[in-house]
């Protein structure tokens, strides 16, 4: 399929949460030596990243997000047809989360909640499938909460990851209105390279076992089990400069626009130095692309609507016109060409 | 064959001249993660030539990686 596109559906708001606890990439001295912490953070451009305390899930922080959106907008709460949780960090293993997180928001019971599990491009798909529902006659407002505490998924001994994951959590609410117009989505996979960053335990295909929960050391030194994301950083990274100029440049084509009519490019945030390296490809300049990965690092599905909040948030309505583009685990890639319009967008929230 | 070598030299910030052909790359101690991202984007943008990890593993020495580019770009 890959391209699609909708009419008169948009984004009307937009929040989003972090943990309150910094972690600073620099007190990673017993993994690196100062200078390669140094090389690292000038690479990839991430300094800091925040972490929840064990006891802390996505779900909560998504629940922050919500309240706070629904709140600010004055959004009667009987009135949110559809719930999506997208995340790869639900609560349990069964059931799925969001049925839990339409008792905790006092959504109604007529309310469909389901989870979708997406890593990096997440929020894209999780947008086209809001999108989506959303272009029934029958369906008004549609909560799509984006979370992940990658923070629990990662080895802090593994070189490959350590400085890059965090934590957070967004609420974004999706609606219908003519003067949203015209969306436009690229959607596209490529399982043949699922292996290049995966959890390879801890599911069904390998069940969790005093085996998998031990840890294990590479030849470059990390170490991690096999219960911990393993990433290949040379394959996710040729991946990205394979796929992803050529989908912005495929998503621009379907919209008949070019970068001069798209005011923000919203890259999910995994590496400043590849998506500087993207956006010069794409031939968008560096002053139209937001970064918040110094300060939150990458937080898989969450970046783009963090971005937003953090980096676009002026206390007034978002007017713009956006390209999004995230790429990650799976192989999954995809992009979106949308228009902010009157967009509400909450002050970024720390959960204490 | 100068030029990528000049380039690779740039890339693991050692002086002109100190890289031959015949080097294993891998050896340098410069060689560390982000250099590999370094040297995957040199390799994009001078040469529009993306290597696959399958193929870079079999990659010794530096006039390896130069001839591969080669028979690799259009």
């Amino acid at each position: 399929m890959g391209l699609i596109s909708f009419d008169n559906i948009g984004i009307s708001g937009m929040s989003a949460t972090v943990p309150q606890r910094i972690i600073s990439n620099n007190s990673f001295t017993e993994v690196f030596n100062e200078k390669e912490i140094k090389n690292a953070i000038a690479t990839t451009g991430i300094k800091e990243r925040r972490f929840v305390d064990s006891d802390v899930c996505s779900s909560d922080l998504c629940c922050d997000s919500a309240n706070n959106l629904l709140d600010e907008l004055n959004i009667d709460r009987d009135s949110v047809d559809i719930l999506i949780f997208l995340s790869q960090t639900p609560d349990y293993a069964q059931p799925a989360t969001a049925p839990s997180i339409q008792k905790r928001l006092g959504l109604s019971k007529k309310t469909a909640s389901f989870d979708i599990n997406m890593a990096c491009s997440g929020y894209i798909y999780g947008l086209s499938t809001a999108f989506a529902y959303c272009s029934s006659p029958d369906v008004k407002k549609v909560l799509l909460l984006v979370g992940e505490t990658m923070s629990k998924a990662i080895s802090l001994k593994d070189r490959a990851t350590c400085l890059l994951f965090g934590d957070a959590g967004s609420a974004t609410l999706i609606e219908k209105n003519e003067k949203y117009g015209k969306s436009y989505f690229s959607l596209n996979s490529d399982g043949s390279g699922n292996s290049v960053l995966k959890i390879p335990a801890g599911g069904y295909r390998v069940p969790g076992s005093p085996d998998t929960t031990q840890e294990k050391e590479y030849s470059d030194g990390s170490i991690r089990t096999d219960e911990q994301l393993y990433m290949d950083g040379m394959e996710v990274f040729n991946f990205t400069m394979r796929v992803v100029p050529k989908d912005i440049k495929e998503v621009l084509e379907f919209a008949k626009r070019t970068e001069k009519d798209i005011d923000y490019l919203v890259f999910h945030q995994a590496n400043k130095y590849m998506t500087d390296y993207l956006a010069k490809k794409s031939r968008f300049p560096i002053n139209k692309v937001p970064y918040s990965l110094q300060k939150y690092g990458n937080t898989s599905a969450v970046t783009i609507p963090l971005t937003i909040v953090s980096e676009l948030f002026t206390g007034a309505p978002l007017n713009a016109k956006m390209l999004f583009s995230g790429f990650g685990a799976g192989l999954s890639w995809g992009s979106a060409i949308l228009d902010l319009s009157d967009c509400h967008i909450s002050k970024l929230n720390e959960l204490a | 064959m100068e030029r990528f070598i000049s380039k690779f030299e740039e890339l693991l910030e050692l002086d002109d001249g100190t890289i031959k052909k015949t080097d294993v790359f891998r050896e340098f101690s410069e060689w560390d993660s982000l250099a590999v991202l370094g040297f995957s984007v040199m390799v994009n943008e001078e040469y529009n030539v993306i290597i696959p990890k399958v193929e870079f593993d079999k990659l010794i020495t530096i006039g390896d990686v130069y001839n591969y580019i080669q028979s690799k770009k259009v």
